[in-house]
This record gives C-alpha cells, sequence and structure tokens, in this order.
C-alpha cells in the first residue's frame, strides 16, 4: 500500500467518497488488470463515470471481472458482508449465491448486448444472513481502445422496498378478487368505455354464460327485460345509465340467460370515479331474487286457491242452507199437515164412533167392546200426530238461547211430576244445577221426558231418582262433536228402575223406537228421540248406561255457554 | 133468543155438515139450518132469502171464499152485517183468530171431538138464558 499516494494523483480517481479512497489506496498490482497507470482510457473514462455518479453503479473489467463500485451502490452490499473486500475482487469470487443467474446475462454482454431486469428478486449474502432483494438494473458492454468489450458498467437500483410493497398490493388485490369471486351476490365493472373487466362467480351464474373481457358491453347477460316484459336494449341498460349519467342506479328487472330462462334480479350499479373524480367505470351488484319472486308467487297462488276454497266452500254452505232451509219449509208443511190434515179425520172417527154408539142404543158387549177399542186407538193416534209434531219443531229449532237456571227447571218439572211421584212413592235428589244458556221450553221438556221415563220404567216399591252435576275440566274426554274450547256440565239422572239391556244403549233414542210392548208401557217411542234432538239443539251429547234390571243411568253433557262465531 | 132459531152454515166438510144438523137435531128438531158450502155460496142464500138468520156458523178454511174473506164482505155492507156470525173450525192459530174477532166474528168455536160437547156448545149458544 506504499503506492497509494502515486494512485492518488491520478485525475480519473478522484473524488468517489469512501470508495474512491478504497479504490485509490487499493493494491492494484495484485489484480490481473495492473496497476492504474497500466489502465486503459476505456475503463479510466468508466470508472471516473461510477465513482463520480450519485446513481448506484458497478463495473467489472477485464476476463477476470475485477470489481469496482461506488457510494451509492455501497449500502446494497449491507453491514457485515461483500464489502470492502468486493473492491478490486473477481466477480466469480464475490458472487457465487447467484453466480448462476447472473452469468447467462453477463455471457450475453460479453458478447455485446445490454441486458434489462426489473424487480427481478436477487438474494444477497448482507448484513449477516442471504436476505431476498429486488433488483432493477442492466448490464452494459463497455468497449476498450480496440473496439472490443472490455467491461461491463452494472447501472443498478435496488428495489426490494418498492417490490414489497408491489408484492402486499398483489395479495390484497388477490384478497379482494377473492372476496369478490366468492359473493353470492353478482358482481362486476365495466371500464369508462362500458366494457367489462371484472366479474365474479355469482355474476357467471346469473347470466348464465362466460363474458369476454374488454368485448362483452355494458352487461354481461343475453337479454334484459322490464319486469313488464318491455325489453331493454344493452347500451340503455341500468350500467350504461349508470356510467353515462354519473349516478347511483336502483332497477328491478328481468335478466335473461342464453338457454331461455329467467332471473329476477334487482340491479345496484354506481359510477367508479378517481381520486380526481373522474368516472373511471362503473360496478354493478345484482341481487337475485327468481327464488323469492317464485316462492311469492306460489304463496299468492295458494292464498288465491285458499280463497277460491273459501268461496266454494261458502257457496256450498249457502247451497246447503237453502237446501236446508227448503226442507225446514216443507218440514213446516208436513207440521201444518200432521196437525190440521191428519187430525181432522181422526176427530171424525171419535165424533162419529160417539155417534155410533148413541144411535145404536143398547148394544151386545162385544160390540161394545170394539167401539172402545176404536175410541182408544183414536186416542193414541192422537198422541202420535201430536209428539210427530212436537219432533218436527224441533227439527228446525229457533236458536234462541238466553240464561237458564236449570236447578229452578228440574224443579219446576218435579212439581208437574207431584202427583205421579206421590202415586208411586218416589224420592228425588237433587244437586244444585248450574245455570247456563239454552233454550228454557226445550230443557223443560228434556227433563220432562226423563223424569216421566224414570218413574214410568220403574215397578219398584220405592223409586229413586239421583240427579247430579258435575262441571268438566278444560282436559277432560269430550265426546265426538263437542268444541274443547267451551266448557262443559255433565248432568246425570240415574234411577233404581227396569233398565235396559247396553246393546240397545243407542237404538232407545231412534224415533218409534221401542223396547217393550206399549201393553207394558205406555208411549209413543218418542220422548227419548225428542231428548237427544233437545241435546243435540244445544250442541251437547246424550248417552244412556244400563244394565237389566240394573237401573238407567242418562249423562248429559250441556256447554255452560254457546259457541259464538 | 127465540124458541126456534133460524141458522146458516157455511162449511164445505160435508161431515163436519152432518155432525152440525145431528147436534142441532139432538137439541131441538125445530131449529132450521140451511147449508152453504162456502162463503160466496153463503153470500148467494143471504141475498135471495126475505129472512135474515138468527146466526151464522162459519168455517174458515173453504174453496172459492174462505171465512175470512165472506166476513170481509158481510160486516162491511150488507144486510146482514148484524147478524152474529161464529167462527167454527178447527183449532187455528191465534193470528185467524184475532183477524176474524177485528172483522167482527161475535164467538170463536173449536170443532170438538165429542158429539156431546158439542151438542153442549151449540146448546149454550142458541139457549144462553138455559145455560
Amino acid at each position: 500500500m506504499t503506492s497509494t499516494p502515486t494512485y492518488a494523483s491520478f485525475k480519473f480517481m478522484e473524488g468517489g467518497g469512501e470508495l474512491g479512497a478504497l479504490i485509490r489506496n487499493y493494491d492494484w498490482a495484485s489484480t490481473s488488470i495492473g496497476t492504474p497507470d497500466q489502465w486503459p482510457q476505456s475503463l479510466r473514462t468508466a470508472l471516473s463515470i461510477v465513482l463520480n455518479s450519485r446513481f448506484p453503479m458497478f463495473l467489472w473489467w477485464g476476463p477476470d471481472m475485477i470489481q469496482f463500485y461506488n457510494d451509492a451502490y455501497r449500502p446494497s452490499l449491507g453491514i457485515e458482508g461483500k464489502h470492502p473486500a468486493a473492491v478490486g475482487q473477481k466477480g466469480e469470487d464475490c458472487w457465487p449465491e447467484i453466480w448462476h443467474i447472473i452469468k447467462p446475462q453477463i455471457d450475453q454482454v460479453w458478447a455485446g448486448e445490454s441486458t434489462w431486469n426489473e424487480d427481478l428478486l436477487v438474494p444477497i449474502y448482507r448484513n449477516g444472513s442471504i436476505e431476498d432483494m429486488y433488483w432493477t438494473f442492466s448490464y452494459s458492454p463497455v468497449k476498450d481502445e480496440e473496439g472490443q468489450v472490455g467491461g461491463i458498467l452494472v447501472v443498478c437500483h435496488e428495489t426490494t422496498e418498492k417490490r414489497k410493497q408491489g408484492i402486499k398490493i398483489e395479495i390484497a388485490e388477490a384478497n379482494y378478487r377473492q372476496l369478490v369471486e366468492s359473493l353470492p351476490v353478482a358482481v362486476f365493472t365495466i371500464d369508462a368505455n362500458g366494457f367489462i373487466n371484472l366479474y365474479n362467480n355469482a355474476a357467471r351464474e346469473l347470466w348464465g354464460r362466460e363474458p369476454a373481457i374488454g368485448k362483452d358491453k355494458w352487461n354481461g347477460s343475453y337479454k334484459m327485460f322490464l319486469t313488464d316484459g318491455t325489453p331493454i336494449a344493452h347500451e340503455n341498460g341500468p350500467m350504461a345509465k349508470a356510467l353515462r349519467e354519473n349516478r347511483d342506479i336502483n332497477l328491478e328487472m328481468l335478466i335473461q340467460q342464453p338457454d331461455g330462462k329467467m332471473k329476477h334480479v334487482i340491479a345496484y350499479p354506481e359510477p367508479l370515479h378517481d381520486h380526481e373524480g373522474y368516472v373511471t367505470g362503473a360496478m354493478n351488484v345484482m341481487i337475485d331474487i327468481t327464488e323469492l319472486k317464485e316462492a311469492e308467487h306460489a304463496l299468492r297462488a295458494s292464498e288465491e286457491l285458499l280463497e277460491k276454497r273459501v268461496h266454494e266452500r261458502t257457496a256450498e254452505i249457502k247451497s246447503a242452507n237453502f237446501n236446508l232451509q227448503r226442507s225446514n219449509s216443507e218440514l213446516e208443511q208436513f207440521a201444518y199437515i200432521t196437525s190440521h190434515d191428519l187430525q181432522e179425520p181422526l176427530r171424525k172417527i171419535r165424533t162419529f164412533t160417539e155417534m155410533l154408539e148413541s144411535s145404536l142404543g143398547s148394544i151386545s158387549s162385544k160390540s161394545k167392546g170394539y167401539l172402545d177399542k176404536i175410541a182408544a186407538s183414536s186416542t193414541r193416534m192422537r198422541r202420535l200426530i201430536k209428539d210427530v209434531l212436537h219432533y218436527s219443531r224441533l227439527i228446525a229449532p229457533e236458536e234462541t238461547f238466553t240464561r237458564v237456571d236449570l236447578h229452578a227447571v228440574i224443579w219446576q218439572v218435579v212439581d208437574d211430576f207431584e202427583l205421579l211421584i206421590r202415586e208411586k212413592n218416589a224420592k228425588i235428589n237433587i244437586q244444585q244445577l248450574p245455570v247456563i244458556e239454552a233454550n228454557p221450553l226445550q230443557i223443560n221438556q228434556l227433563f220432562s221426558n226423563l223424569i216421566s221415563n224414570a218413574l214410568k220404567f220403574n215397578t219398584r216399591d220405592e223409586p229413586a231418582i239421583n240427579i247430579t252435576v258435575t262441571m268438566l275440566d278444560m282436559d277432560a274426554q269430550l265426546p265426538e262433536g263437542l268444541n274443547p274450547s267451551l266448557s262443559y256440565c255433565l248432568i246425570e239422572f240415574k234411577d233404581n228402575g227396569i233398565g235396559f239391556d247396553q246393546q240397545y244403549a243407542e237404538q232407545i233414542f231412534t224415533i218409534f223406537q221401542r223396547l217393550h210392548t206399549k201393553h207394558e208401557y205406555a208411549g209413543t217411542g218418542i220422548g227419548l228421540a225428542l231428548c237427544r234432538k233437545i241435546v243435540l239443539n244445544h250442541h251437547g251429547s246424550i248417552t244412556a248406561h244400563s244394565e237389566n234390571g240394573e237401573g238407567a243411568t242418562f249423562r248429559i253433557i250441556l256447554p255452560l255457554k254457546q259457541f259464538q262465531l | 133468543m127465540l124458541n126456534t132459531p133460524t141458522i146458516l152454515l157455511i162449511d164445505d166438510d160435508i161431515d163436519d155438515q152432518e155432525i152440525f144438523t145431528s147436534a142441532l137435531a139432538f137439541i131441538d128438531n125445530a131449529i132450521s139450518c140451511t147449508i152453504a158450502p162456502n162463503g160466496y155460496e153463503g153470500i148467494m142464500q143471504l141475498n135471495d132469502s126475505d129472512a135474515l138468520p138468527d146466526l151464522i156458523f162459519l168455517d174458515l178454511n173453504m174453496p172459492v171464499m174462505n171465512g175470512i174473506q165472506f166476513l170481509r164482505e158481510v160486516k162491511a155492507a150488507h144486510k146482514a152485517k148484524d147478524v152474529p156470525v161464529i167462527i167454527f173450525s178447527t183449532a187455528s192459530d191465534m193470528k185467524t183468530i184475532e183477524e176474524a174477532k177485528q172483522l167482527g166474528a161475535h164467538d170463536f168455536i173449536t170443532k170438538p171431538e165429542k158429539f156431546s160437547e158439542l151438542v153442549g156448545l151449540l146448546h149454550g149458544l142458541l139457549f144462553p138464558a138455559t145455560r
């Protein structure tokens, strides 16, 4: 290093800061290019440029590619790395870790061509480890005095920081693209000229086709319509409007897929702006509401169907009601005929029988017996007509319910039967009966028939009738046909009479049904049929339970209040 | 009432005509009774005869002219308008009975089942003093 002052006197080696000093003091005699006084002018000029440039530069010279670089290049080598050993070092010795990357390019430059690399990853050993570094650099051949390539000038710029930012942006953009792609709603964008430049999978599915990026304009769908079916030209579609008129749009519309399938969508296109506020394109978010609309249609259709059914049912009920009214009026007609026309000949039979008897004067006991039979038959006939008439009136009942004190009614009935009760020596026990909504006359008839039956079908010395009441719980098992939302009471008429065989428990409620001959027990066979009719008119139920000789129990369930529509 | 009252029975039922006249005969054979089968014939008879009957027995339900129509005609301006009219009919609804009374009917009797009862009713009407 004794020759250092000698090199410092060379003008081309002046300046250059730290590297300038290192190069001036370097022992060039130990290198293949020799000492600076032996260097050709081309090297001297090139080195002068390198040392005086503020741009990072590096120079290889000679077949051994002896190295020079400047202060601007210095930071790229880090703190504990190749610097300062790289000065005067052979290229291959300095860059073993990347020699395989740069050697092909170096060979190209030796052949006379320049190279250009932008943001190239070149991992370099510095700061104690191999670091990923990015470089934008150019290798340029430097010709010597013979016109041959004497060395290679490397002008470079480390872009690691810029590149790292770029990667961050790329990752962010990839994330954003993935986000857009995976959105369940259709999203697409167009550029300022209307060409599609981005779309997601949902958009592709909605369109039913793959649009051509940069070719398809305004919309990727096949055809567009307003909801009333009016076609929309693509250049007048919502996206074109948003772009042209620079405003947000909200439009419910139909788009047709290539196979003809229609999709019902709501489109929300809006213009996109750059940082200066200029329109750069537009973005459209389309929500597919086809299934929603179909469900809405289905719902409406089922509502209409329901309404239609209600109408039909109402018509049926009206018709049934009409028929019922007609049959009720026929029944009234029948009742009139029964009461008048049937009673007329009967009255005459009785009158003429009497007249016959008196005109005959004294007659044989046999003849008298026949006349008595005629009289008895007509009396029975008269009762039958009266009962049938009564029954027929119950078929078309007046639905006039009032609050009826059942307890008062039962005692009134017991009073009416006072004579018979005393004759038969009967005992009647009655629990406190409730007040319910009922037709008082019909309830009177019901209780009368039941008491009458209990007395009639009883041959004991001391007939007993027990009338009990139970209020039914809301969760009580109700007979079929009763309304579980109403409150009911159960009234039981239990006697100790002859009873009946349980197999006839239903039959006894049928009109004209008799279990006994009329010689055994008088009656028309209408009484219990009337009872059932009355209970049904009150929307209740009546059943009978017995074993022969064990007495009978009639169980009546009546609502405390009638159902209000 | 006169000893031998004259009676007009207006009734379309032949059996009831017979029962009625038999009952009258049972009371007194001398009672004179003419019969018209409906209201119209009744009015014709009243128009044709010089003497008016003492009582008119009137059925309600008859063809051609029914009892109510007959009452309207006679009680309005007919020469027999003051002759007592007794409705003689099967049990009828209260409304019809009320209407007949409004139109001037004197009394109402339901055709009874027993002959003896009819005799008693008629006797009471014809000879009230002796009842």
